[in-house]
């Protein structure tokens, strides 16, 4: 659980960690945008140093980030190895025993590659740098215009922080029911197919049906409390933002504006 | 050969900042053929302590000797299903592992991953709900039908299925109502004397320790303060306000009536003693 | 005055067996009442169809003399907080502060302003030191301080308390018994208390003895109390000083029926003993 660099929160303090959400949720959505221009290797180029300058700046270690993109490793590899056998154009690179390599073949992964590792750079500088509830506030409010559009964006975000709040006790309750059916004579590791089929009803079942008496629960508590789906209601946590974070966006929306005029440039 | 720990420390979470030594040096025997009632406050070990006893925890120091078995902290047992066969644990709110389709189904999970024939499970299991108290008619039902006092007898019974020769039982009348919880403590007496099993309670109630435990140890922030009879337990006034354990009313009540010079004798654990004692005073 | 006035009231969860039925009762202002019963005698049921979590099938209730329909059902919320049983379950905010804000921002109160309230009521529940805490480092007696908390700041005129220690230790026990004891003095408060506790029953202004989803028996704690062999036969408790007066009395002793061990322990020594 704690190896998953993928999404989780670092708790640093960072110029990027004090910044507002919204600021950074915008920002990523328009530097996604500017990595899918099409302006060459130069463009990414600009894009790499400017990303792994805020990387910097938020005080994450290169080490976590390569971490994060383990995960794509795989796939890209695989990916590399059919495009070396599918696209046969472009310049000889190579010529083993009768089997030809293509630069396109070469170029067009490394290519996707790079885009692939820009966007999980991206991502995960904002789930390192943001913790889940104060995200869940900045996409509550970025949604809130598109509630004349019938978008739930308080909804939405309600659920999203219940959810995050009972993550740790749904991970205690896990081990617990592991537990108890260990004790049933439950083991993961041993066992026929079908053992293991019980096995695992035997988790997931009473994770089942306590959630659903939690659900029934909280809907109760909720009411209780005067909470009512549709109307309107204050919020405690205010966002307030600073002249940094319209800096952050004015800044990526100059990238984009780079990349755009690198690609009709080139 | 008994149950034993022998200098057993457990730490949770390692080498993380969350690291925190839940039992340190931990020394007692239990006593096997008994009832023993373990408590202390919240946060003192007790769950942490009986987990080692099937191994669901290994320990960080030391050994546990349970029946003929040493677990040892460096090595992973093998075999630990059979320990499991004969130390039945059963957890906190067991209501909630419930998962099969009917009752007898879950009953007779446990017995059927230990490896018993499916006509010797049912056998067990049947019989199983009967101890608890629940007759046929509730072997086709689904568990979901029932009540949360009944789900829970169906839990031990899941167990019972499995015969182990030593019950383990984390805090089993916790949220019951005053009935359920005495015919729930009066089953695992019953255990005990009629079946011969060795019980483990972990509980917080003082009445239920004076009038269903042959033994108690007291474990506090993780170190065992004292193993003895519970007899004895409840005559130490001192040792009870030190603990600061509420003893149950049939003792304050007989500390008070000493206090005011009546020479109560200190064996006398229930009301109709303390009835028939006054009375047999009185001119 | 009459606070809380319930007539004739029924409910069914499935349309075949009553899980209330046909109860009537009527707690005033600033009492302290106990509901007690085995449990499914329709208790809990009672403690939901008050504040309008179900619907009744039949009856009437009145809370402030404002009766209970689809149209006042909000009005008469606000004036009721309710903590159940389960801490975790009732536990929504991320953290203390978070969760104590829920009610108030359901209430539209000032986000300025929240700050303020939230700090008197953790306060008031001893929890001031934890308002950054979350839920899985708290204490079950701990989480439900702060569901009385959330629910204080709402400043409601009844607190139903709906087996609220049922599945806390006896620390968690005694620091809620607590709390609760002091705001009934502090505010107070109308207390409805569903519960398996008998010290807390005994010391109670009134109680009403479930059974089946009627109320078999009600009044004053020392009167209701003494009647140990119906209590037993609904499976209930019975108080420790009652149990030694009748077993005295099957010795031809009489004493009086108190729920207080030193009035007890006084009659006891007032018998003509020989040391």
């Amino acid at each position: 659980m704690a190896n998953i660099a993928l999404g989780r929160y670092m708790p640093l303090n960072s110029l990027i960690h004090r910044m507002d959400p919204r600021a950074k949720i915008l920002s990523m959505l328009i530097m996604l945008t500017a990595i899918f221009i099409p302006s060459g290797f130069m463009g990414y180029g600009i894009l790499a140093v400017v990303i792994i300058g805020v990387v910097l700046m938020s005080k994450l270690k290169l080490n976590f980030l390569i971490r994060a993109m383990k995960p794509m490793m795989f796939m890209l590899t695989f990916l590399m190895v059919i495009n070396i056998f599918v696209i046969k154009t472009g310049y000889l690179v190579v010529d083993i025993f009768g089997f030809k390599i293509y630069s396109d073949a070469i170029f067009q992964t490394l290519y996707i590659s790079v885009r692939l590792m820009l966007m999980i750079m991206i991502t995960t500088i904002l789930t390192a740098t943001t913790k889940p509830l104060d995200l869940t506030l900045g996409i509550e409010d970025l949604l809130a215009p598109f509630k004349r559009f019938k978008v739930p964006a308080h909804e939405i975000a309600m659920m999203i922080s219940i959810a995050l709040r009972f993550i740790p006790t749904l991970i205690e309750e896990t081990d617990r029911i592991m537990k108890a059916q260990a004790s049933r004579g439950v083991d993961l590791q041993e066992g026929k197919f079908k053992e293991k089929i019980m096995a695992i009803l035997s988790l997931i079942v009473p994770l089942f049906v306590s959630s659903f008496q939690r659900a029934e629960d909280l809907a109760d508590a909720m009411e209780a409390r005067g909470y009512i789906p549709q109307a309107r209601r204050t919020r405690y946590k205010q966002l307030k933002r600073t002249p940094k974070d319209v800096v952050l966006i004015i800044s990526s929306f100059s990238m984009l504006a780079l990349m755009i005029a690198i690609s009709i440039w080139r | 050969m008994p149950i034993a720990f022998k200098q057993v420390s457990y730490e949770y979470s390692p080498g993380t900042p969350f690291a925190y030594d839940a039992l340190k040096n931990v020394s007692v025997e239990i006593s096997l053929g008994k009832v023993t009632a373990i408590i202390g406050s919240t946060g003192s070990g007790k769950t942490t302590l009986v987990q080692h006893l099937n191994a669901l925890l290994l320990p960080s120091k030391g050994e546990v000797e349970v029946l003929d078995r040493v677990i040892l902290s460096s090595e992973k047992p093998k075999q630990l299903k059979s320990l499991r066969q004969q130390v039945g644990l059963v957890f906190q709110f067991p209501e909630y592992q419930l998962f099969e389709e009917t009752i007898i189904k879950d009953v007779m999970f446990g017995p059927l991953n230990f490896g018993i024939e499916k006509e010797e499970a049912l056998l067990r299991s049947m019989h199983a709900l009967t101890v608890v108290g629940l007759d046929e008619t509730f072997a086709e039902k689904s568990p979901l039908d029932l009540s949360g006092g009944q789900k829970r007898r169906v839990a031990i019974a899941g167990i019972l299925a499995i015969d182990p020769n030593v019950l383990v039982l984390d805090e089993p009348t916790a949220g019951l109502d005053p009935q359920g919880s005495k015919s729930m403590m009066s089953l695992f007496m019953k255990m005990n004397r009629d079946y011969g099993k060795t019980v483990l309670i972990v509980t917080h109630d003082m009445e239920h320790v004076l009038n269903y435990c042959d033994e108690v140890i007291v474990l506090n922030q993780g170190s065992v303060v004292l193993k003895t009879d519970v007899k004895s337990f409840f005559r130490d006034e001192k040792l009870l306000d030190e603990l600061n354990i509420c003893p149950p009313k049939i003792v304050s009540m007989r500390r008070k009536l000493n206090d005011r010079g009546l020479h109560l004798d200190e064996g006398i654990v229930d009301v109709a003693t303390l009835a028939k004692e006054i009375a047999g005073r009185v001119k | 005055m009459k606070q809380v006035e319930v007539k004739n009231l029924r409910f069914s969860y499935d349309d075949e067996v009553d899980a209330v039925k046909n109860v009537s009762f009527s707690v005033e202002k600033g009492t302290y009442t106990c509901i007690i019963g085995h449990n499914g005698s329709g208790k809990s049921t009672i403690a939901k169809l008050l504040i309008g979590l179900i619907d009744r099938n039949e009856g009437e209730i009145m809370i402030d003399g404002i009766v209970l329909t689809d149209k006042t059902i909000y009005d008469v919320r606000n004036k009721i907080g309710i903590v159940f049983q389960n801490p975790d379950n009732q536990f929504i905010g991320s953290t203390v502060k978070d969760d104590i804000a829920f009610g108030l921002e359901n209430h539209q109160v000032d986000p300025a302003k929240m700050d303020e309230i939230i700090h008197h009521f953790a306060k008031e529940v001893n929890m001031i030191d934890y308002l950054e805490n979350e839920p899985t480092r708290l204490s079950g007696g701990q989480k439900q301080r702060v569901a009385i908390a959330g629910v204080l700041a709402m400043r409601p005129d009844i607190l139903i308390l709906d087996e609220a220690t049922s599945m806390l230790d006896p620390k968690g026990k005694e620091e809620v018994n607590a709390l609760v004891d002091r705001i009934h003095e502090a505010h107070d408060m109308t207390i409805i208390s569903i519960t398996h506790d008998i010290e807390e029953v005994i010391k109670s202004d009134q109680v009403f003895v479930m059974n089946e989803g009627e109320i078999v028996m009600q009044g004053c704690p020392n009167d209701v109390l003494v009647h140990a062999d119906k209590l037993i036969e609904m499976a209930l408790d019975v108080p420790f000083t009652v149990k030694v007066a009748l077993e005295l009395k099957k010795y031809g002793i009489d004493v009086d029926m108190t729920m207080d061990m030193e009035r007890m322990v006084e009659q006891l020594c007032q018998l003509p003993l020989s040391k």
